[in-house]
């Protein structure tokens, strides 16, 4: 009995990871841009259709297509915040929130009209199967590689925001963009530089993603939801809230998910909800 | 003010005092099938005057309000046929429970700001809609059709009921229209006006604003839940994904009230009608449907975001519908400082 | 009605300015030059279009009408941050520094943004304010009123300006905090860098200005050499009596 809810705990970290990455790219745009991209989890399926079309095409493993998509990712999210998101940043939150709510609305539509509504998923070949013995528990190896890209994924943002020009000059807009615009720090280029930024991100969660669930044109505002509470629980500003964030929910649904498979999602919210009102602030906040 | 702005003012308020007089007497020489358009026509109006409200006047955008329509559609289902209760007391008790469960609701979101604020409704909805789909007496996830006697309850040909069911619907969006006119004029409503304009001054005039958006968002939910209950009286089932359709109470009453104005009592009324009538002809469109009214928000709310009717407006130069005492009230877009 | 210090042509030349914010006017058609190494000083009471005019300068104003000419280009159309990259630097009205970044890296962001030159060096600015040395990897918010001062100056150092906009840099400092400042500018101007300051202290930045201007309700009510004027004359179109 022990045995299994220890087993159900990993499969939840692991799910937590997955998750994690899911959030990374809510949590850098809440947190420098400060706004809420509706449109967050339509572009993570967005990219797995992607991915699925580009891996098909030329013949190659879907991680290959990663590779070659992420710094279309990148131009893609340089590009939206350059061309439209840009214009309606400002005091007024209604503005952003609105936009992006069309967009996903556009996205999800554009999907379905152009892949159908048939459900999807990704393969890495022997990779999706593969499980590791440790101590006893088998664990599956894509969810273990996901967890330590998760886990690498905030170090490496904590190095870029903390230890480089450009995440200074990021934390700079995002402590205050009216002084950066004052002395000549483009809050243009470097909420431009961010949000390319986001689109690795969000590369990288549409593929793991892909290997690890199903996934159809209607996907993005499960993913969306996810990637909120996430960020919420962890606390706004903290990576390593983040994680632990991405962990408590990937535990919830898992225990959830294995009382009954209808009230894994339901599971999740509940915890959330429940975390929420006990601690507003989340669990890591930075300020 | 010029003459002929003034001339066009009148012009219009005729228009819509016209429009409202047929819009009463329309089940005397409409045939059934319109009568349903126009009823749906009705509640998604309620819909979209209550999301105005929110957004346009109290500054909370929500993408939750599906949450209370499926309360007052789930409410009114079980009241009705697991209690046995009149219907017309049903509609009171889908009302209330609205309120009921916006009060924990509430208490919930308003520790959330803005954006995170829009996506914890979002949330709620979500649960709200999770449980629904749990309830045994409810048909759990596949939802119930509402048996015929309750339909006959409101006429016993087809034609009454169908004018019944309208003649509600009527009644609700009249009722809404007038107490939110009458809120909006109130104390609350100025200072929710000044609120937008000004946010520290208005706080500094000791204009309650916490109080106010409390009240706002409260307000809102009995009118959802009360459209709840007509639409289910129409439709004759409930589901979860139809009751507490996101795409049917939210997407597209957003995209209505942006497009045809947001923060004025206006907008919405050209927002739905607008909708209902592209919807001839785009419904054949399918998925297109949605994304030329994304694709169209978006673009209105790039150059105006005041929609159709702030562009109209401009041209009109006034208020069809006065809200405002005296200065108009802008809906607080700012660009640069 | 400019007096260069020089026969040279003026560092910044301001014709016919006006700056709006909305439909409001903040300043209407004014004139103003500063020369070569010059230390110009702007007084006036509050709202008589202080700010207005240094924002304007970097172009961080709604809309203006009128031309700016630094080194001999035309600015008025440029965007901020050409318009650093090209020399004039800011030292803005409440410090504005970055609350969340360490000294060190408020410091850096002033070189990121500037000429990227052989100007003033981090280690220079260090020397020049040794207390920010010590205190270099502490968050800026951290600092005292005057410590902040120093570090929104280092930034703007930093960037390698041959002008150097100040805008109410004594406000809310003690007084021997203000004189080391002081005597800081003046150092500065001898490295050949020119200083606009915008003060509501006239006394003290009256005393180090080669020229000034009176702003009255956005237009020019005064201007000439300190020297050139008794106390009670420059109060006078201070405060337009």
């Amino acid at each position: 009995m022990v045995v299994t809810y220890l087993n159900l705990i990993i499969q939840g970290v692991l799910l937590g990871g997955l998750y994690a990455i899911f959030a990374l790219g809510l949590s850098l745009t809440v947190g420098v841009m400060r706004f809420v991209n509706i449109a967050h989890g339509d572009f993570i399926v967005l990219v797995s259709f992607l991915l699925l079309a580009v891996a098909t095409a030329l013949h190659i493993n879907v991680l290959l297509a990663l590779v070659l998509m992420i710094p279309v990712a990148f131009g893609g999210g340089w590009l939206l915040q350059r061309v439209l998101l840009q214009r309606v940043i400002g005091p007024n939150v209604l503005l952003p929130l609105l936009v992006t709510f069309g967009l996903s609305i556009i996205v999800q539509n554009g999907l379905l009209q152009g892949f159908g509504a048939d459900t999807r998923t990704l393969s890495a070949g022997s990779l999706d199967t593969s499980s590791l013995n440790i101590g006893g528990f088998y664990v599956g190896l894509l969810p273990v590689l996901t967890f330590a890209l998760a886990v690498a994924l905030v170090v490496g943002f904590d190095w870029l925001l903390y230890r480089s020009r450009i995440g200074a000059s990021i934390r700079a807009v995002a402590d205050d963009v009216a002084a950066a615009d004052l002395i000549g720090l483009s809050s243009v280029k470097v909420y431009a530089i961010a949000m390319g930024i986001v689109g690795v991100t969000v590369a990288i969660a549409a593929c793991f993603m892909g290997l690890r669930m199903n996934f159809d044109a209607t996907s993005g505002p499960s993913r969306l939801l996810v990637a909120f509470e996430v960020v919420v629980l962890g606390g706004l500003g903290s990576l390593r809230g983040t994680l632990l964030g991405g962990i408590i929910l990937g535990i919830a649904q898992t225990i959830g998910g294995q009382i009954d498979g209808a009230w894994q999602v339901l599971a999740g919210h509940l915890v959330f909800l429940v975390i929420f009102l006990l601690r507003p602030q989340g669990l890591l906040p930075r300020y | 003010m010029p003459r002929h702005q003034r001339l066009s003012i009148t012009v219009g308020r005729i228009v819509l005092v016209g429009a409202a007089a047929i819009l009463a007497g329309a089940p005397l020489f409409l045939g059934a099938g319109d009568l349903t358009v126009l009823t749906e026509f009705l509640c998604l109006l309620v819909l979209a005057w209550m999301w105005n409200l929110l957004a346009g006047y109290a500054d909370i955008v929500t993408v939750g309000q599906h949450a209370f329509v499926g309360v007052g559609a789930y409410t009114f289902y079980g009241t009705v046929v697991l209690l046995g209760v009149d219907p017309y007391l049903a509609f009171a008790a889908a009302a209330l429970m609205a309120l009921v469960i916006a009060l924990p609701a509430m208490m919930i979101v308003f520790r959330l700001r803005a954006a995170y604020l829009a996506v914890g409704t979002w949330v709620v909805a979500e649960v709200l809609m999770l449980i629904a789909g749990k309830l045994p007496n409810f048909g759990f996830g596949s939802g119930v059709s509402l048996p015929v006697r309750v339909a006959r309850e409101f006429g016993a040909r087809p034609d009454a009921r169908f004018a019944t069911i309208y003649w509600l619907a009527f009644a609700l969006a009249a009722a809404t229209f007038a107490s939110t006119y009458f809120l909006l004029r109130s104390r609350i409503g100025l200072g929710l006006t000044a609120m937008r304009d000004n946010e520290e001054a208005a706080g500094a005039m000791g204009i309650n604003l916490v109080r106010a958006r409390v009240i706002c968002f409260l307000w809102t939910a009995p009118f959802l839940g009360l459209a709840g209950a007509i639409i289910t009286l129409q439709k004759l089932r409930i589901s979860p994904p139809a009751s507490f359709s996101i795409i049917d109470w939210t997407v597209f009453v957003i995209f209505n009230v942006v497009i045809g104005g947001i923060g004025s009592l206006e907008g919405p009324i050209l927002g739905t009608a607008l909708f209902f009538i592209l919807r001839e002809y785009l419904a054949q469109l399918g998925t297109w449907h949605l994304i030329i009214l994304g694709t169209l928000s978006i673009v209105i709310i790039l150059i105006e975001p005041r929609g159709l009717w702030g562009l109209l407006r401009r041209v009109l130069g006034g208020d069809l519908i006065p809200v405002s005492h005296g200065a108009r009230p802008g809906f607080g877009i700012t660009r640069k400082n | 009605m400019a007096v260069n210090s020089s026969a040279e042509a003026p560092l910044l030349s301001i014709e016919g300015l006006s700056v709006y914010y909305q439909q409001f006017r903040a300043l209407h058609g004014i004139d103003i030059a500063v020369g070569q190494g010059e230390i110009v000083s702007i007084i006036g009471a509050n709202g008589a279009g202080k700010s207005s005019l240094l924002k304007a300068i970097v172009a961080q104003v709604d809309r203006i009408e009128g031309r700016i000419q630094f080194a001999g280009a035309d600015i008025a159309n440029q965007p901020t941050p050409a318009i650093v990259a090209s020399g004039i630097a800011l030292v803005p009205e409440g410090r504005r520094l970055f609350p969340s970044l360490t000294v060190e890296e408020n410091l850096e962001i002033g070189w990121q943004t500037g000429r990227k030159g052989s100007g003033i060096k981090l280690g220079e600015v260090f020397d020049l304010f040794p207390i920010l040395r010590e205190k270099r990897r502490q968050p800026a918010w951290q600092l005292s009123g005057g410590q902040q001062q120093m570090v929104a100056l280092g930034r703007a150092l930093l960037a390698d300006p041959r002008l150097l906009l100040c805008d109410e840099i004594s406000l809310g400092l003690a007084p021997t905090i203000v004189n080391d400042l002081y005597t800081l500018l003046l150092s500065i101007n001898q490295r050949g860098i020119g200083i606009v300051l915008v003060e509501q202290d006239i006394r003290r930045s009256l005393a180090i200005a080669n020229r000034f201007y009176c702003l009255l309700e956005g237009r020019i009510s005064l201007s000439g050499k300190p020297s050139d004027f008794d106390r009670d004359t420059i109060t006078r179109h201070y405060f337009g009596s």
